[in-house]
């Protein structure tokens, strides 16, 4: 009888603890939530807000982004110029990131090093030695004409290429750090299980290992391709006339013309384009199952 | 950042300028009256020992200058403080009016810039029954603001990277056969179509004002080189483009090769087609120190404390009366001894049309 009785009193308890447990979990996050309420939410609320009022409520604004064809070719560059950072950040990063997952102590080490050097270096002075090398007289240039293999200087600065090598450079962490998280919880064993049944190399890396590491693959590339989305310095300093991307629009919306209400509309396309797209991949890449797998 | 500028008008050309006006309203009489208003002045600021004026203006060597010409003496002389910020983006000053949190009290703004904020109403009236405008050409005097200096925008190039015949004026810009090669050009129309005008052959004193006629042709002038230009920003990109040889042609503020010229760059400036334009003085709406503010305007606007600004920078006064106190070595090396050659900016045009023209501007620049 006593411990029928004890049995009820002790999960009421213990409902009561999880409780308990929840609500300090709940107050931990207070004090970041009441910063990010009050300095980022409600200012970019407000500002979003903009764009429907100029100053009575109107949908000029969007209107004017969404027709005038100008504004979406620059949606469109911006996206290309985004997605083209993470193709290539993929391309370069992913077999390094490979490399620090499965190689030695200290060889990984070293490549995370050189991952995290650059890293921790500030924009600028990244896109100032990028301006210094690849300038008509810059080190690469000179170099070549020195050797004479070009006889005039190559139009390295100030074009898209120097966007995307910039914009690049700064991305590749963000992408060999989260597929580097992912591969080395992959067993290589699996692959030379795979190897082991008459599959090719090719083949069983194909089948086995990208699967696999998709989901670190699949976070770098969202996380490169949203951050590009709003890169500013890089193409700002090293983009060439016609390489406006969306950013540098706002900016000039903001600082020069003080059009904030267009600049809102403009800022309120780039954040639903990101969300879209954020939510279209994340539909589309079952990162979720391939995760646990894994475990 | 569209920042700076700055340079030199030539006295005899500025006072042409004003004879060309209608004068001096009555209230306002010549000479004897001037000396009226700088006595009544430095009686006002004798009673403003201990207040503080913040102003805001552009960095660099230019500020520097503006230090070392006005805000250091009127500080000592006065025992006002002086704070100094910036840089005076419009959206800086527009915010600020619009949270009512006014920290600027006096703003310099390129004098194009001054109509624009003021009909926005970010900008208080200036009172020139303490300002005394009498001996400032009509260029340089607007409701909200009034001169305080005059800059160049010329082009430059360098004569090491130039091979047989030089070029003699700023149309050599256009000039892509002789000159091939990236321009480097003010991301803004307010340079660029006085350039393209002269280019077209519209003589210096018809360039202004403005029609939709003459700015439809200067678009058109502008398409012709348009995929040949690095466009600029800020004031010190174009000097630096031109030092490393990334441009063949410069697009900049005369003044902006101080630094390069007296550190032995082979670097030539082309007057013939270049355009004065000026700098000035305002007051940010609803500012706790307008009465200071004003007196300050007031002071540093006379001929004795203007002139100062030619000894640091090669940028010239307004005040007609102050260019004769600019020592005759230093006057030689403002561009105001070629100001015959140029064309002087209509600043007073572009206020009410400025943001239209430079919303077509860059629809213009977005094309291709």
């Amino acid at each position: 009888m006593t411990a029928e009785n004890v049995a009820p009193d002790d999960s009421g308890r213990l409902t009561r603890l999880a409780r308990g447990e929840k609500a300090v979990l709940l107050a931990f996050l207070v004090p970041c939530g009441f910063f990010l309420l009050i300095f980022f939410f409600l200012p970019v609320a407000a500002f979003l807000l903009r764009g429907f009022f100029d100053p009575g409520f109107t949908l000029q604004h969007y209107r004017k982004a969404l027709t005038e064809g100008i504004y979406l070719t620059i949606f469109w560059r911006t996206i290309l110029i985004s997605l083209s950072t993470a193709a290539c950040c993929f391309l370069l990063g992913y077999p390094v990131a490979y490399v620090m997952a499965h190689a030695s102590g200290r060889m990984r080490a070293l490549v995370l090093a050189f991952v995290l050097v650059p890293f921790w270096t500030s924009i600028l002075v990244r896109v100032f030695a990028w301006i210094a090398l690849l300038g008509r007289n810059g080190v690469i240039n000179s170099a070549l004409m020195g050797f004479g293999i070009t006889e005039t200087p190559l139009p390295m600065l100030y074009n898209t290429f120097a966007v995307l090598l910039g914009m690049t450079h700064v991305m590749l962490p963000y992408m060999i750090l989260p597929c580097y998280s992912v591969m080395r919880n992959i067993p290589l064993e699996l692959v030379k299980a795979a190897e082991n049944l008459g599959a090719t190399p090719a083949r069983a890396f194909l089948r086995i290992y990208l699967p696999l590491s998709m989901p670190g693959a699949v976070a770098g590339c969202l996380l490169v391709f949203i951050v590009s989305g709003g890169f500013f310095i890089t193409p700002a300093l090293m983009g060439g006339a016609s390489g406006m991307i969306i950013s540098q629009l706002i900016e000039q919306e903001v600082s020069d013309a003080t059009n904030w209400s267009f600049a809102s509309a403009l800022s309120g396309l780039l954040l639903v384009l990101i969300i879209s797209l954020y939510v279209a991949y994340d539909r589309l890449v079952p990162t979720d199952e391939i995760e646990e797998t894994l475990k | 950042m569209k920042i700076t500028r700055r340079n030199l008008i030539k006295s005899t050309a500025m006072t042409g300028v004003a004879a060309s006006l209608p004068g001096p309203p009555p209230f306002m009489g010549g000479r004897a009256r001037a000396a009226d208003s700088a006595e009544q002045v430095d009686q006002a600021l004798a009673k403003m020992r201990g207040r503080t004026l913040v102003v805001a203006t552009w960095g660099g060597t230019y500020q520097e200058a503006l230090r070392d010409a006005w805000f250091k003496p009127f500080s000592e002389k006065y025992g006002v403080k002086i704070i100094e910020d910036g840089p005076p983006l419009n959206a800086k000053v527009v915010a600020m009016v619009e949270s009512g949190k006014i920290t600027w009290d006096i703003c310099d703004f390129a004098t194009y810039r001054i109509d624009p904020l003021g009909l926005s109403g970010n900008l208080e009236e200036l009172d020139y029954s303490i300002i005394d405008k009498s001996r400032i050409p009509d260029e340089f005097v607007f409701k909200w603001g009034v001169g305080n200096c005059t800059y160049s925008t010329i082009v430059a190039y360098r004569s090491d990277m130039i091979e047989g015949e030089p070029p003699k004026s700023v149309t050599a810009l256009w000039d892509l056969a002789r000159f091939p090669g990236k321009r480097a050009l003010h991301d803004e129309p307010i340079h660029n179509f006085p350039f393209a005008l002269t280019a077209l052959g519209v003589p210096r004193n018809q360039i202004y004002p403005l029609t939709e006629e003459k700015i439809d042709k200067a678009f058109a002038k502008m398409d012709e080189i348009k995929e040949h230009v690095i466009w600029w920003t800020v004031g010190a990109q174009s000097p630096q483009l031109l030092a490393n040889k990334e441009v063949v042609l410069a697009q900049a503020y005369s003044n902006r090769f101080d630094n390069l010229l007296a550190q032995g760059l082979p670097i030539k400036i082309l007057w013939e087609g270049g355009q004065t334009g000026g700098d000035g003085w305002a007051i940010t709406k609803g500012s706790k120190n307008k009465d200071l503010a004003m007196l300050f305007i007031a002071w540093a606007t006379l001929p004795e404390n203007n002139y100062a600004i030619s000894k640091f920078i090669t940028m010239g006064p307004v005040n007609q009366d102050a260019f004769a106190k600019v020592p005759a070595d230093r006057r030689a090396l403002l561009p105001s001894a070629y100001a015959d050659q140029q064309v002087l900016m209509d600043a007073k045009w572009w206020g009410p049309n400025f943001d239209r023209i430079v919303q077509r501007w860059k629809a213009w620049r977005l094309k291709g």
